[in-house]
């Protein structure tokens, strides 16, 4: 238990999210050693499916950055996100996995220190929680 | 290790051919000043004016606030400028029935005053509709108290004569601003501008606001000139009381340059004529336009908002620009600005003669199609349309009257395309895939 | 003035306006070559911070990120960093431009100059009444702005803790007779509240005070910004300036000596800090620049609109006070107004 690194991963809005990541990169901040991003045009893009099958197959926490509200480069992409995290958060309690598994954190473009700190946040918080007892691998 | 949200395609989206051709829809000053500048550069432009005289908005105006030029003679020779080029075709009493298409092959129905109809094919549009006034509300009966822009027409006819009002020589003017519209700067650089003009015809005048929007180039300047003139300037957290008596108007203000409370007075001021900004509104026509257009508006009807992923003069579809007043009401530099980058956004876009998809587009899967519309209606940009395949499907459902087995399915426009990907998330029947 | 030798427009200044019009002219054919001061691009605004509270407070930081990404990747734009210019001969249509780098000096032809020079927030320690540099937990907006940039918090610099209570003074350097600086910086007003917003977001318990003369509107939905603001029990709003910042010595507490009209006296406040809200001026160094290139400068001390045919342009908050949004309007204005003249418009 005390050698567990949680595995994130970490979807990221191209417009926002990754960008932040770059910047968090390039600042030299720090990152959970177990971290995955994964690129997406557009928070919108994401289907609640990708966010279930994420935590089924490996990972104890899914993280997504999404841009702000009325900050979104297609509109309202980020708000359909939000309906789409909170049908699988509903799931998620159906099956009995922790809600703190799955959060949508909104970053801008520069919002690098915020990105790191809050994937350190999560990386702890999961820590805590144990490993995720719904993955399938 | 990426997860893959693309696939990848053999062969390239084909070039959308552009020819210079576009629709401007509004006559003002941004309209014009787009279709001057687009028309030196051999681009064939239409205006569709929904008046019969153009000028627009900025038609009231007889006095610009940084400069000592007329603004009719400047206006005058902008409209002289246009009728002078043989590109633009300008169509007045016009209204936008329907716009169909894409960029580069938009297909407009526009209806003209004489009752004609006519399609045009512009490869972009521009919107410069502008928006509406509402006269200033009335203040007790309504007599005394005008809007800004007759006050403009007031002081133009007066040039060289005293001042009079209603026959009556005219003394004593009070300007109120910030009972509407508390994040425009327009009332203020009118009322400071027109107080200036008329203290310096030997008026009274007082300008009673909130807070004095001077954020514009000059306007400290222009505040410290009224001043040193005699304007009074009184501020207020409340707004003043505005009461008739004998046959005048007087409004009660507080004196908050008076620190103590107690010896803190209300002012009154007796006012000959008040003056008040009129509400600047979104044009519901403009909102009507979006409709038709599929352009989103954003709170109040203010075009597309302030979102900064999408800046200024672009809307929410490709090929189709926002600017002026129908964005946001500005001064007239800051609108012009708009014109200029509208016509910066169009060059960029006609460079190169053609369109070339350079983000991911999406393809709907014909034989997964629905047609539940699902994507059409959320598509943000406008860019997915449901079309007719003529070709025999042993699955299809009979078509309307035709006997023909045609049937539809959802099209994505790869010109229209932002490839976001939202139509590939909600599709039902993941009839979508998003192609690098 | 056509340019047959195919000679590039010349862009000084390196920042969001200096960039927007490089991609913009780079969009329509029109070769550029950008020169900026520094080591590295994205002047002013690319150290400025995202203000969103729970939603976007449409400050436009992430505009310049977005754009200097842009301009990264677009590598056939010639951009000369750490390069100043020297001199200017030649006239329009033909430039002669000397460029010095770590004390090389080369020349550069050029067909056209655009001017994006940008500005420097106002030096507050000039209002020494405040006591910036002299007194420790007395900041102006732009240290807050990176402090929240590069450290994500915000910290009184005495003693690195949280402040509870902040003063942002508005008008700091701009509306300023005083000082010779008679024009409103325009985007003062937004940007405090929107600091105001997004640290009450981060820090709720934070409280701060709003010490102005006229609140100025920037964007098209500030009406309802300003409503949240107001309506946010953790923001007051006084209109006073005030007249002095005392600090003591011991804890680094501060004092704000200000005309209250609601309470109708002269109090003196306690504050953790005080976020001076500065404004913009031209820089020293672009006076330099307008000398060599025969520009004059206007009233209110920013570059003049040069006499047209000329072949020089002038964009951006260099040319009067304004924020990203409207310099990247602006710039892209300007692009469109360059291609006209290198086309004999």
């Amino acid at each position: 238990m005390s050698t567990f690194e949680p595995k994130i991963v970490a979807f990221c809005c191209e417009q926002s999210g990754f960008p932040a990541a770059e910047m968090a990169k390039t600042l030299k901040l720090k990152m959970p050693d177990n971290l995955e991003l994964v690129p997406v045009p557009c928070s919108g893009r994401i289907e609640t499916l990708y966010l279930l099958k994420a935590l089924e197959s490996g990972a104890d926490g899914v993280v997504v950055f999404a841009c702000y509200e009325e900050n979104c480069k297609y509109m309202q992409g980020n708000v359909r996100l939000k309906s789409r995290v909170g049908y699988a958060k509903q799931i998620m309690t159906k099956i009995g996995l922790e809600q703190e598994r799955l959060e949508i954190f909104h970053v801008a473009t520069n919002s690098g220190v915020k990105f790191s700190e809050f994937l350190m946040q999560k990386a702890d918080q999961l820590r805590l929680l144990g490993p995720n007892l719904g993955k399938m691998a | 290790m990426y997860q893959t949200v693309y696939e990848s395609k053999t062969t390239a989206p084909a070039p959308i051919h552009l020819k210079p051709e576009v629709l401007i829809i509004g006559g003002g000053i941004v309209g014009m000043t787009v279709a001057r500048e687009l028309a030196r550069e051999g681009v064939q432009v239409v205006i569709a004016e929904k008046g019969e005289t153009l000028g627009g908005g900025a038609g009231d105006l007889r006095f610009f606030y940084d400069r000592p030029a007329d603004v009719r003679k400047w206006m005058g020779e902008l409209i002289s400028a246009l009728e002078g080029e043989g590109n633009i075709h300008v169509l007045k009493g016009a209204k936008l029935k329907r716009l169909d298409g894409q960029l580069g092959r938009f297909q407009a129905l526009i209806s003209t005053g004489d009752g004609k109809e006519r399609t045009l094919s512009p490869s972009a549009v521009v919107v410069a509709t502008g928006c509406i006034t509402l006269p200033a509300e009335a203040m007790g009966d309504g007599s005394g108290c005008i809007g800004s822009s007759e006050m403009e027409k007031l002081l133009a006819e007066s040039r060289d004569l005293p001042l009079a009002w209603k026959g009556q020589p005219l003394k004593t003017v009070t300007f109120i601003l910030d009972l509407t519209n508390d994040d425009i700067k327009i009332h203020t650089v009118n009322a400071i501008k027109q107080a200036v003009i008329l203290q310096e015809k030997g008026c009274r005048v007082a300008v009673v606001a909130r807070d004095l929007k001077v954020s514009a180039s000059g306007m400290e300047r222009l505040y410290r000139r009224a001043r040193e003139k005699g304007v009074l300037f009184f501020k207020y957290d409340d707004p003043p009381v505005v009461s008739r008596s004998g046959g005048g108007i007087s409004v009660e203000v507080q004196d908050m340059s008076v620190l103590r409370k107690e010896e803190r007075e209300t002012v009154s001021l007796p006012s000959d004529l008040l003056v008040i900004g009129e509400t600047f509104a979104a044009d519901p026509e403009t909102l009507e336009l979006c409709r038709v257009m599929k352009l989103r508006a954003g709170a109040d009807g203010a075009l597309m908002g302030d979102n900064p992923q999408l800046l200024r003069v672009m809307s929410n579809r490709r090929g189709i620009f926002l600017a002026g007043a129908c964005r946001f009401p500005q001064v007239i530099t800051e609108s012009l600005s708009e014109a200029h980058a509208v016509v910066q956004e169009v060059k960029a876009l006609f460079h190169g003669g053609a369109y070339v998809p350079a983000n991911p587009v999406a393809e709907v899967d014909p034989l997964k199609c629905a047609v539940c519309y699902t994507c059409v209606r959320l598509c943000p940009h406008a860019a997915i349309g449901v079309e007719r395949y003529g070709e025999r499907n042993v699955y299809s459902a009979p078509a309307e009257k035709d006997g023909d087995t045609l049937w539809g399915a959802a099209r994505v426009d790869t010109a229209a395309c932002f490839g976001c990907g939202i139509c590939v998330a909600e599709c039902p029947a993941k009839a979508i895939t998003l192609y690098q | 003035m056509t340019d047959d030798n195919n000679h590039p427009v010349l862009i000084i200044g390196g920042g969001i306006s200096g960039i927007v019009c490089a991609l913009e002219l780079n969009r329509i054919g029109v070769p550029v070559t950008l020169i900026e001061k520094e080591a590295s691009l994205g002047g002013l605004a690319a150290r400025f911070c995202c203000k969103a509270s729970e939603a976007c407070n449409k400050c436009f930081a992430c505009v310049v990120d977005k754009k200097l990404k842009e301009i990264n990747e677009q590598s056939q734009i010639p951009q000369l960093t750490g390069t100043e210019i020297t001199g200017v001969a030649g006239g329009p249509g033909n430039y002669k431009v000397s460029l010095t780098k770590a004390g090389k000096v080369s020349e550069l032809a050029a067909a056209a100059i655009v001017v994006a020079a940008g500005v420097d927030p106002y030096d507050a320690s000039g209002k020494g009444e405040y006591g910036y540099g002299v007194i420790k937990n007395v900041v102006t907006a732009r240290d807050l702005e990176e402090m929240l940039r590069f450290q994500g918090k915000i910290y009184r610099p005495s003693d690195g803790k949280l402040p509870q209570s902040i003063a942002f003074i508005q008008c700091v350097g701009s509306r300023d007779e005083s000082i010779g600086n008679l024009y409103c910086s325009q985007v003062c007003c937004a940007y405090a509240l929107r600091l105001i917003r997004t640290i009450r977001h981060k820090y709720p318990e934070v409280n701060a005070t709003f010490l102005y003369m006229d609140i100025q509107p920037a964007g098209a939905s500030f009406h309802d910004f300003l409503n949240a603001c107001r309506a946010d029990q953790g923001i007051r709003f006084i209109r006073s300036i005030p007249s002095k910042v005392y600090h003591s010595p011991v804890t680094e507490d501060l004092r704000v000596r200000l005309a209250d009209m609601e309470r109708g006296e002269v109090v003196e406040e306690p504050f953790d800090m005080v976020v001076l809200s500065v404004g913009m001026v031209l820089k020293k160094e672009t006076k330099t620049l307008a000398n060599l290139l025969g520009l004059g400068l206007n009233e209110e001390g920013f570059l003049a609109a040069p006499a047209p045919g000329k072949g020089i342009f002038v964009t951006g908050a260099c040319a009067g006070p304004k924020d990203i949004d409207r310099s990247v309007t602006q710039a892209k204005s300007t692009a469109a107004l360059v291609h006209n003249y290198l086309n004999g418009r």
